[in-house]
């Protein structure tokens, strides 16, 4: 007996030590930070202390959206929390928190806080808004009360103080530098690699001097610095010629001329790689030709400059043709036509092809053509009249068939001003006198 | 037997006990992971910005994230902020956090999409515009997704452009007073959010439309309008979206500041004044108007309608202080009569005189049956008589001042010298 009593209460001790561990290891963390950076809020210094009236007492909420949570959290937020800004940064950092975040949270809230009390301050105008705001013509008119203005004159300051000192504390966000263009696209990745480099390094030493420049009050000291500015462009130049080499450096500069950017933009044109690096150095070559307009000229100097330039226009013309053929080179000018674009847009929207805003262009070609050859045929008002109704009323069927009955209201809603300026110069020719013939 | 039992009862007792205890110790020893919490919204397929890796990748070298703050975060938005809410997290800090952490994915993402680095120079400009049709659609999905976890993540979305405006200072402030200072500024965040939320979703239409707008586009952005409708009226009500339209309206339409010339409304009158003018559109046909949806401008109200409302509603001579008011002529003549003492009755006599001349001078050049001389006979009478009429309400001395300070070179300016006859 005396062993089975002395057993349960050896049984009852053990129970109850395994009860009081249970009941210590179930209680949670408070803070299971590193021990190294262990926060101590209500005592740390971070330095100046930027606390101010606008901050509002930090409410933090517990699981607001009520979702569930499945284990003890590492840490509360009202551990970090801190009304003095320096001293929240100071307290994320404590906590692992990168200075990006630190970054977009101290900011914000310094931004919000200041925003809040500058919405609190106008409060005070909003009741008689209707019986002044009539007096004003532009907001910037507003005659704000002075208190009201002072008030907002002194929190929008203190916020650019506070935001400075923050700025102060955190690590510059730097942008790696990109090259984002596709005047590169033809070398090897590794060159391309290069390139930026050489791109960044001199971006970063351009920053550098512009820096310097700000800082310098010595004349001759800025006027150096400016020459190394404008030194720079032939110095990446150098450096990426060296590193890619002269044939690419020249596949790399026949890219940049107008030229170039102007062929690749030619919409409806069809043309293989060569025949648009063709143009683009061929034009190019003409373009070099071009003559400074003379601003201040005599009416001589202003002839010949005239001249130069319809001469070089024409060559550019016939050197299409040369290049293209006649057709391909009317295609260029088609893609001048603004008509043309919006041609494409509507067979786009309705996933036409192309070919049907093609042939929408050759349908208004034509008209204009034929109506002109009209207006100079037909001599009787009325018979005129008559023909270019009737010319119109074609055109028009014409366009509808080409469009198809789907994709033609929209057509004949955003393609037809042309239409109906062809429309208004025929009318025209109506109310003008008509023309004697010359007796043979 | 009995004692048998109650050691049996016992030890099992001590075994469960001992289990736990060990269990619990085990648990404890393990180390910290990343809580992974139940999101917030329903299981859908992530959109592209979820799927990347979201910020680690974009943060310097400098700045990476150590714990405990590394076990918070996650590159799932919905585990992140669920595991910010579980350490107390204020929810305006979340949304700051989480919303810049979103934009800086977005801007990755688009950078990406944008590099042109990699794409042949060389292309004509259909194949470019191949290429850029396909960017922007992709652009345009990537945009959309943002929006869309937004406002997963926080019902009334922001994103940081939205943030950045109401953050701001100067113009933009004050723009937002006009408009909205009667609002609480938490309400206006959200309300803004919800405003770039629609706004985007209207632009997204409008971008893809290349300038057409097709039948298929309309039923869009009608169920756009009354979802925007719906949504924005839930959370500020009605009479504050009225109020902020007849305060927007007001804002940059011709009644601005027409209450400095000699227009005499109370407060409440001028306030119904822009209610009847409201009347031609709703704000948000009117906000899809203006982005190219004319044709949903449907005008409730013709313009017809709504000047008869406003004479009705004013009386004879308010309505035509009103509609004086509104006219630029009267505007310098009733800035330089009051400017010099006069009062309103003599401005309007000046601003009548000058109405008058301008229509007989219209008459006159219209009438075909006068030949040019004639023209000029009766161009010069009127002059005369108007400038008569000038000196009699303002006086002899205001009068001369009136024309010297330049503000009434209209005057001259009215009947202008017959052109010199071409040399033949």
């Amino acid at each position: 007996m005396m062993k089975l009593r002395t057993f349960i209460w050896l049984a009852c001790a053990l129970n109850l030590v395994l009860i009081l561990s249970i009941v210590r290891q179930g209680q949670p963390n408070t803070l299971d930070g590193p021990p190294t950076t262990g926060i101590e809020p209500a005592s740390a210094s971070a330095g100046e202390q930027i606390t101010n009236e606008v901050r509002p007492t930090t409410t933090t909420t517990n699981n607001p959206s009520g979702t569930a949570t499945n284990t003890g959290p590492p840490f509360h937020w009202e551990q970090v929390e801190s009304d003095d800004y320096l001293q929240l940064v100071e307290n994320l950092r404590g906590i692992g928190c990168p200075d990006d975040t630190i970054r977009d949270i101290v900011t914000a809230r310094v931004l919000d806080d200041y925003a809040n009390a500058a919405w609190e301050a106008q409060k005070p105008m909003q009741p008689a808004f209707w019986e002044t705001m009539g007096k004003f013509e532009e907001i910037r008119d507003i005659a704000i009360p002075p208190l009201i203005e002072e008030r907002l004159e002194a929190i929008q300051a203190e916020k650019r103080t506070t935001l400075a000192a923050v700025e102060k504390e955190l690590a510059e966000r730097r942008q790696p530098y990109r090259l984002n263009t596709d005047r590169w696209s033809f070398l090897s990745d590794e060159l391309r690699e290069q390139v930026r480099d050489i791109h960044e390094q001199i971006e970063a030493t351009r920053k550098e001097l512009r820096q310097e420049l700000n800082a310098t009050k010595d004349s001759e000291t800025e006027e150096a610095l400016r020459k190394s500015l404008r030194g720079l462009n032939d110095k990446r130049a150098e450096a990426i010629k060296s590193v890619i080499g002269e044939e690419n450096w020249a596949r790399y500069d026949a890219t940049g001329n107008r030229s170039a950017n102007w062929i690749r933009s030619v919409s409806g044109l069809s043309a293989t790689t060569e025949e648009l690096q063709e143009i683009a150095r061929e034009r190019d070559a003409l373009e070099r030709l071009r003559k400074p307009y003379p601003r201040d000229g005599t009416p001589e100097e202003l002839d010949e400059f005239e001249l130069a330039k319809d001469e070089i226009d024409q060559k550019q013309k016939e050197l299409l043709v040369n290049l293209l053929g006649e057709e391909r080179a009317r295609h260029v000018e088609r893609a001048a036509d603004g008509d043309y674009l919006t041609m494409r847009n509507v067979a786009r929207r309705h996933g036409l092809p192309m070919d049907v805003a093609n042939r929408a262009y050759d349908v208004k070609q034509s008209a204009q053509t034929q109506l002109q050859e009209l207006l100079a045929r037909e001599q009787d008002a009325e018979r005129r009249l008559k023909a270019t109704a009737a010319l119109l009323l074609t055109v028009k069927a014409e366009l509808a068939d080409v469009y198809g009955d789907q994709a033609w209201p929209a057509y004949e809603k955003y393609g037809m001003d042309w239409f109906e300026k062809l429309t208004a110069s025929a009318e025209m020719v109506e109310d003008a006198p008509v023309q004697e013939q010359p007796q043979p | 037997m009995r004692n048998a039992i109650v050691v049996g009862i016992v030890l099992l007792v001590t075994g469960i006990n001992a289990w736990m205890t060990w269990d619990l110790w085990r648990d404890n020893q393990r180390p910290p992971t990343p809580r992974a919490l139940p999101a917030t919204g329903e299981e859908t397929p992530k959109p592209a910005i979820r799927a990347h890796k979201i910020f680690r990748p974009q943060r310097q070298h400098t700045s990476e994230a150590r714990p405990p703050w590394l076990n918070l975060e996650s590159d799932d938005y919905h585990e992140y902020a669920a595991n910010l809410r579980a350490i107390g997290c204020p929810e305006n800090t979340i949304r700051d956090i989480i919303v810049a952490d979103i934009g800086k994915t977005f801007a990755e993402q688009q950078r990406i999409l944008n590099d042109r680095s990699t794409t042949p120079f060389w292309l004509t400009a259909d194949q470019r515009e191949e290429l850029d049709l396909e960017r922007q659609r992709k652009l345009r999905e990537l945009a959309l997704a943002k929006w869309e976890l937004l406002r997963e993540l926080f019902v009334h979305p922001v994103d940081e452009e939205v943030m950045k405006v109401l953050r701001g200072e100067g113009m933009a402030q004050a723009s937002l007073w006009v408009v909205a200072g009667f609002l609480e500024r938490d309400q206006l965040v959200q309300l803004f959010g919800l405003v770039g939320y629609y706004a985007h979703q209207i632009k997204m239409l409008e971008q893809a439309s290349l300038g057409i707008l097709i039948a298929e586009d309309y039923d869009n952005a009608r169920a756009l309008r009354d979802r925007m409708e719906k949504e924005i009226t839930a959370l500020v009500g009605t009479s504050s979206v009225e109020e902020m339209y007849l305060r927007g309206l007001l804002s940059e339409g011709e009644e601005a500041g027409i209450l400095q010339y000699g227009v005499n409304l109370s407060g409440t009158e001028f306030r119904n004044l822009m209610k009847i003018k409201a009347a031609a559109a709703d704000v948000y046909t009117r906000l899809f108007a203006e982005a190219g949806f004319e044709d949903m401008m449907a005008e409730q109200v013709s313009e017809q309608q709504i000047e008869t409302a406003l004479a009705q509603y004013l009386g004879t001579e308010k309505y035509e202080d009103y509609t004086r008011a509104k006219d630029d002529r009267f505007q310098d003549i009733y800035a330089f009569a009051t400017g010099k003492g006069l009062s309103k009755k003599e401005a309007v006599a000046v601003f009548n005189a000058r109405d008058r001349a301008e229509t007989e001078l219209e008459r006159i050049e219209a009438d075909k049956s006068l030949n040019a001389e004639e023209q000029v006979l009766l161009q010069a009478a009127i002059k005369t008589r108007l400038e008569s009429d000038i000196r009699r309400h303002f006086g002899n001395n205001i009068a001369r001042e009136y024309r010297e300070d330049g503000v009434g070179e209209w005057v001259d300016e009215l009947i202008k010298a017959p052109e010199p006859a071409e040399e033949k």
